[in-house]
């Protein structure tokens, strides 16, 4: 039998008519955002925002195919996905046509009706203007929101938690999944990192739990370093004991796979239909650092990515108007193939926006080309900067303005990829 | 950007952070009072201890004590007189340990589960039960240091050979030396791909990373060096399942660029084969800037996350002087001042575990592969870091993970941890205690915290141990809640920090 989250508005505005299940797990702890308790019509929530990482640099020259360019497959004459067209290749190993000059990586198929009906789009020669092809560097330099500067010690998720003062106290407001914080997330606001909503409860005795959750809370609220941490820790253990997210049901019979991205996708589902004052989840998908066996190790990630995306998508249904993900990572890869079947780590890259109120393109591009003179060192060159498709999304679907503390000396350019409604 | 600045960059990966002087100002002042003042009263054994080991054990601070901490340290860093083979011998059911290269790599495709999960068993048995402690410490250091991905390929195999016949083989010798040990490390070669490069084209990953993260850093090379030093590296490779010396480092000059080179501007002449490579280990080693990267590692590793310039100088320069020996600059560091008046440092997942365990004098007959997984889950299972940047020793990343220290506290102290059995009854009577409630709680304190507790802790923990009334030690109940309230003070932020 399915577990239905109902919203606490939804909740509000019926009588009598509340169900005894959700009576029975939705209390109201004192934090409930006020916006749940305005009245009907007020004001709209901004969307929920997904950001994933994709770690070690990820190919986007193969993930979204500029198969109409000459230059693509001079360079990569043996890992180049084929085009839509090309009879020679196997049906498998082709681009899935965007628009008539990009395709998908066909490990991507799961994603391709979503491209196609505009729940989702790729930003393209988008990424980080510095020059750095170290990961460490390059993803310091993406997740501070300040490329190029190593001096503040927040993300760029963590400054907008900070600037968007909107009265949301929710220990879930920003959920790092994993087993270590976000670099994106950290800040004054403390983020929360879980690596399962489902096992998070203490362990011991059920009836000492209290006991000993009071005299941890005694022991923890003199640490200057560690308190908000303990802090957090109960209040999120507060919320979940009155969840049931091991009994959610994904909307719309979405299938989710059985690893750790996916299930925190589903997580991210279920924590979003149970209303508790979720705005942010930050994810990590890692392997891409494909040097060498691109063909096969990237075919692999993307199926893990595709596979997650699109169970989220589908599983939210309706609710992807109000959820905007945005997919990243730290640099693209060389233009050219190297010896090893692999490529080197690069510049440009592609990004991915899904969501609904998104550009009703499947992929947006200023695309400078792959001509010799139009490269960077070799690499793509980039045309969108990866501040522009974050701080987009921040005014028009999260409903931050503040961006000057979020991206302390850039000023983002809107490319109208996630459009205000 | 800086030298200082890109230090403070170190160890990044996912999820890192950087601790300029926003982040250690903020920490510097919060720690000034109260954790500051407790920490006066901490007995510096404990806390030298603390650093100097994963911990210690019941007893072992009086024994350093009664030793002189200076003796300790001598026969410490004199690692090969102690006597290791009690703790050796728990590893007898682990062959693929003392494998040779040509005995690992025949299995291939067959039990590479086995090797790893032999590897990551008897990293841990050793890291609680090796009398070597201060080598395991170091041994951790390096491993991090010259950090390889277990599950890369065939490294699932080859990290045996590396564990064993690079990091613990030099734990305590000179940079030179695991830096050579290292760039020849079967495991290193097909971690950072150089085993395929060749004078076609030449892989830049190792040459870029032996660089960035091994020796010199960020803003001390150009792209272009990075170019030159994979050229020099090419044909650096190894024997395969059909070669003559199967998962041995060989050169192979048919994939050597012989031509000349110039690296931070040296230049190499053409026809140097293998030596293209020991040159460049050779600038590195021993360069300035690779002296400030191990120093300042040490210091965080040993003092504190933001080590102070006189610490890092004053190692650095016993660096250089000593042509990269790892116990003169160790040597250096454990009699500095920084040393005995360091702060607290807040211990990374792995050091939470392995310290309960040997404060708990934890018996373990079979090694569970449950401990790994939870290893995995608190995110420090050793060699399970994806990228070369290796585990951050950076407290501000660890500190959001706080429930599954909880968790583990209270299950290793209701032996709800497989394979791990817990006798607090054996600890109280081998160091002469009294069994009734004060005596054991606050014998515990001394031994966890290394000092009384303080009125809130104190109050915390009898609170629990007497909410239902003055607890009764000859009841299962009432030794069960004092199991429960030691699992508090293991919980406690005090047991966080080392």
């Amino acid at each position: 039998m399915a577990v239905t989250m109902i919203s606490r508005r939804e909740m509000l505005s019926r009588t009598a008519a509340i169900s005894a299940l959700a009576s029975a797990q939705l209390a109201w702890p004192n934090w409930l955002p006020r916006m749940a308790f305005a009245p009907q019509g007020e004001g709209a929530r901004g969307d929920v925002l997904v950001c994933v990482f994709l770690r070690g640099g990820a190919d986007g020259l193969n993930i979204i195919v500029p198969h109409g360019e000459e230059f693509y497959y001079k360079n990569r004459p043996n890992i180049g996905i084929a085009r839509p067209d090309d009879n020679n290749a196997e049906t498998t190993n082709r681009a899935l046509d965007l628009d008539g000059f990009f395709g998908l990586h066909p490990a991507l198929a799961p994603l391709l009706p979503v491209f196609k009906s505009g729940g989702m789009t790729a930003v393209h020669a988008a990424g980080s203007p510095d020059p750095t092809r170290s990961h460490f560097e390059a993803m310091d330099y993406m997740e501070s929101g300040t490329p190029g500067q190593h001096s503040l010690t927040s993300g760029w998720l963590g400054r907008h938690m900070e600037a968007h003062n909107n009265g949301n106290t929710s220990p879930l407001r920003a959920v790092g999944w994993g087993t270590a914080l976000q670099r994106s997330l950290r800040g004054p606001i403390s983020a929360v990192s879980i690596k399962s909503i489902i096992d998070y409860h203490l362990s011991g005795r059920a009836e000492a739990a209290t006991d000993m959750l009071a005299a941890l809370n005694r022991l923890y609220a003199k640490d200057p370093q560690l308190a908000d941490n303990s802090v957090q820790t109960q209040e999120v253990l507060d919320v979940v004991s009155k969840l049931n997210i091991a009994g959610y049901k994904p909307g719309n019979d979405a299938v989710y796979g059985k690893g750790d991205f996916d299930l925190a996708l589903m997580q991210t589902a279920a924590l979003i239909k149970a209303d508790v004052g979720l705005e942010i989840a930050a994810l990590d998908l890692g392997g891409w650092d494909t040097h060498q066996n691109e063909a096969i190790d990237l075919a692999n990630e993307l199926t893990k990515l595709a596979s997650g995306l699109s169970a989220f998508h589908a599983d939210l249904g309706d609710m992807n108007k109000k959820v905007t993900v945005v997919v990243m990572s730290e640099f693209g890869r060389r233009v050219q193939e190297n010896a090893s079947g692999g490529t080197d780590h690069g510049h440009g890259n592609m990004m991915m926006v899904m969501g609904g109120n998104i550009i009703q393109k499947p992929v947006y591009a200023d695309w400078p080309s792959l001509a010799p003179e139009r490269l960077n060192n070799g690499d793509l060159n980039i045309t969108t900067d990866y501040r522009d498709v974050l701080g987009e999304i921040l005014i028009n679907r999260v409903g931050n303005t503040a961006l000057d503390k979020v991206f302390p000396g850039y000023t983002p350019k809107l490319k109208g990829v996630a459009l205000k409604v | 950007m800086n030298r200082r600045d890109f230090m403070k960059t170190l160890s990044i990966g996912a999820g890192a952070t950087v601790v300029g002087a926003e982040f250690a100002n903020q920490t510097i002042a919060a720690l000034a009072a109260p954790q500051a003042a407790l920490d006066a009263q901490a007995d510096p054994i404990h806390r030298a201890l603390n650093r100097l080991s994963f911990g210690p054990r019941p007893g072992q601070v009086e024994a350093v004590r009664k030793q002189g901490l200076e003796n300790w340290i001598a026969a410490q860093l004199d690692y090969e007189k102690i006597d290791n083979s009690a703790s050796e011998a728990r590893l007898g059911n682990y062959p693929t340990l003392d494998m040779t290269p040509a005995e690992l790599v025949a299995l291939v495709g067959k039990q590479e589960g086995d090797v790893v999960r032999e590897l990551d068993s008897a990293t841990v048995l050793r890291a609680i039960y090796n009398p070597r402690d201060l080598f395991e410490v170091v041994t951790l250091f390096w491993s991090e240091h010259f950090s390889i991905w277990h599950q890369k390929e065939s490294d699932r195999l080859l990290k045996t050979l590396d564990d064993r016949d690079v990091i613990r083989a030099n734990a305590f010798t000179n940079y030179r030396q695991l830096l050579g040990a290292s760039a020849k490390s079967p495991a290193m070669l097909v971690y950072l791909d150089n085993a395929k490069s060749d004078l076609k084209h030449p892989n830049e990953n190792y040459a870029r990373e032996v660089m960035e993260l091994h020796t010199i850093t960020i803003g001390k090379y150009t792209e272009t060096d990075v170019k030159e030093v994979a050229r020099c590296f090419t044909g650096w490779t190894l024997y395969g399942r059909a070669g003559k010396q199967p998962g041995e480092f060989y050169f192979n000059p048919k994939m050597h660029d012989n031509a000349a080179k110039t690296v931070l501007g040296k230049v190499i002449p053409a026809g140097g084969g293998q030596q293209d490579g020991e040159t460049v280990l050779d600038m590195l080693a021993l360069h300035p800037g690779t002296a400030e990267l191990i120093a300042y590692k040490l210091a965080m590793r040993f003092v504190t996350d933001t080590p102070p310039d006189s610490i890092v100088q004053a190692a650095k320069d016993a660096f250089l002087k000593s042509g990269g020996s790892h116990k003169t600059v160790l040597k250096t560091i454990f009699a500095s001042p920084e040393f005995a008046n360091a702060g607290p440092k807040y211990k990374r997942p792995y050091e939470f575990l392995i310290s309960l365990f040997r404060s708990l004098d934890v018996q373990i007959d079979t090694f569970n592969l449950a401990l790994l997984v939870l290893l995995r889950n608190m995110g420090h299972l050793p060699f399970d870091w994806i990228t070369p940047d290796g585990y951050s020793d950076y407290a501000a990343n660890w500190e959001a993970n706080m429930l599954t220290r909880w968790n583990t506290a209270i299950n290793a102290l209701g032996n709800k941890l497989p394979g791990v059995k817990v006798d607090l009854n054996k600890i109280a009577q081998s160091q002469g205690v009294t069994i009734a409630p004060e005596p054991v709680i606050n014998f515990f304190a001394q031994h966890i915290f290394g000092r009384p507790m303080t009125q809130d802790e104190s109050d915390a923990i009898f609170g629990y141990l007497n909410k239902n009334g003055k607890v009764d030690l000859t009841t299962d109940a009432g030794r069960r809640r004092i199991n429960e309230a030691i699992a508090l003070m293991y919980a406690s932020p005090a047991f966080m920090y080392r």
